[in-house]
């Protein structure tokens, strides 16, 4: 080891860092060369200058300290006011879900309730009497529900039922082959487009206007219920 | 918290200015508390705590131009208290970064291999950069000396 190396390798051999067999080779050179080895105690001397210098300097940092907690208190708080709207939000959101997913007892009330009554003919207290079924309808804010029928299609009968748990008008037209039930109720009000199911050998279309929320069942085709879902969508919205 | 002395220390010598060093110690020390998760167990939690700092620093370097403090010598001030003095001024007069290896490596104690970590440069910078920052500040320990020798003469002669 020369006297380059040992310039090199002195912050190392300062801080204890240098590997053992380094050290060895190191010190030789010291005990060799009166001017390394001078080099290398002024620098010790100034290190121990340097650290004593400061190393006891502890300023007082109570104040720091205390602004850093209170400013980590105020971000904590606003992360948990974050994580709490954001829960909030989440659930809202899955509520919503909830609500247009829901595969909807609306449906398999409709469809059960449109086989009973209409296809096996268990009757319960239709009204057949355009006068009594428009009164019915006044509660729905409808009126001359037997002239808005589609072309080719009559308004045979009506009653209130139940469906999902509220009341719903339900309404029968037939073109003396096929029969659909309309079954109207006050609605959410929220927008959405038409909406096409099947349950069992039922077809069911529902659609809601401003204020009004209607399902169709018919136990012809899909294509036909979502047709006559569009016909009374007009119906019902004029 | 604990370590927010040396940290202060350190920063104050980095900064050479008191409210900018506390500022940027606060910094440390809430960025610290943000991003612990990246705080890898098993390296010096107090070395990342200084590269925090550095890196802060470096980044404020721009808005952060303190000028040199100006101390004056009298006979009344006690002989630890005028090497300290001297010391301050030898070390603030230096550049950043023979101030800053100095200050890691010397006052703190990190080894060279942390210092290398906490200012993210190799270990043979970190080598060479203290050699000349020791020389460095020798020759400025040299010339203080004789100003204030100088500055002392006056007075009596005053």
């Amino acid at each position: 080891m020369n006297c380059k190396d040992v310039a090199e390798l002195a912050p190392l051999y300062l801080s204890g860092e240098i590997q053992d067999h380094k050290r060895d080779l190191f010190q030789a050179h010291l005990a060799e060369c009166r001017s390394c080895a001078g080099q290398l105690a002024s620098q010790v001397t100034l290190d121990v200058r340097l650290r004593d210098a400061f190393s006891s300097d502890f300023p007082n940092t109570a104040a720091l300290d205390q602004s850093v907690r209170s400013r980590i208190a105020r971000e904590r708080s606003r992360r948990w006011a974050l994580v709490a709207a954001t829960a909030a939000v989440l659930l809202f959101a899955a509520g919503l879900a909830y609500r247009s997913l829901r595969p909807a007892p609306l449906f398999s009330d409709a469809a059960r309730d449109h086989r009973m009554e209409v296809m096996d003919h268990q009757p319960r207290r239709w009204r057949t009497d355009p006068a009594e079924i428009d009164k019915l309808a006044a509660r729905y804010g409808l009126s001359n529900l037997a002239a808005a029928a589609p072309a080719g299609y009559r308004l045979e009968h009506a009653k209130i039922c139940g469906i999902d748990g509220k009341p719903a008008l339900h309404l029968v037209y037939t073109n003396g082959v096929q029969e659909f039930s309309v079954y109207v109720r006050i609605g959410a009000g929220l927008a959405r487009s038409l909406r096409a199911v099947s349950v069992g050998s039922e077809h069911l279309a529902s659609f809601q206007t401003d204020r009004l929320e209607a399902v169709i069942v018919t136990a012809g085709s899909s294509a036909e219920c979502r047709q006559f879902a569009r016909l009374a969508a007009t119906m019902l919205s004029s | 918290m604990p370590e927010s002395p040396t940290l202060l220390r350190f920063a104050l010598r980095l900064t050479r200015d008191m409210p900018a060093a506390e500022d940027l110690v606060q910094e440390t020390l809430l960025r610290a508390w943000r991003g612990f998760r990246q705080f890898r167990t098993g390296t010096s939690a107090r070395a990342w705590l200084y590269r925090i700092l550095v890196n802060a620093f470096h980044e404020q370097a721009r808005k952060i131009r303190a000028p040199l403090e100006l101390v004056p010598f009298n006979n009344r001030v006690s002989s630890s208290t005028l090497e300290r003095l001297e010391m301050a001024q030898a070390l603030d007069a230096l550049p950043e970064d023979h101030r800053t290896v100095l200050l890691l490596g010397v006052v703190e104690g990190f080894t060279c291999r942390e210092v290398s970590e906490i200012l993210s440069v190799p270990m043979g910078t970190v080598m060479s950069r203290l050699s000349r920052a020791r020389e460095a500040l020798r020759e400025k320990l040299g010339y203080e000396r004789r100003v204030a020798a100088a500055a002392r003469g006056r007075e009596d002669f005053g």
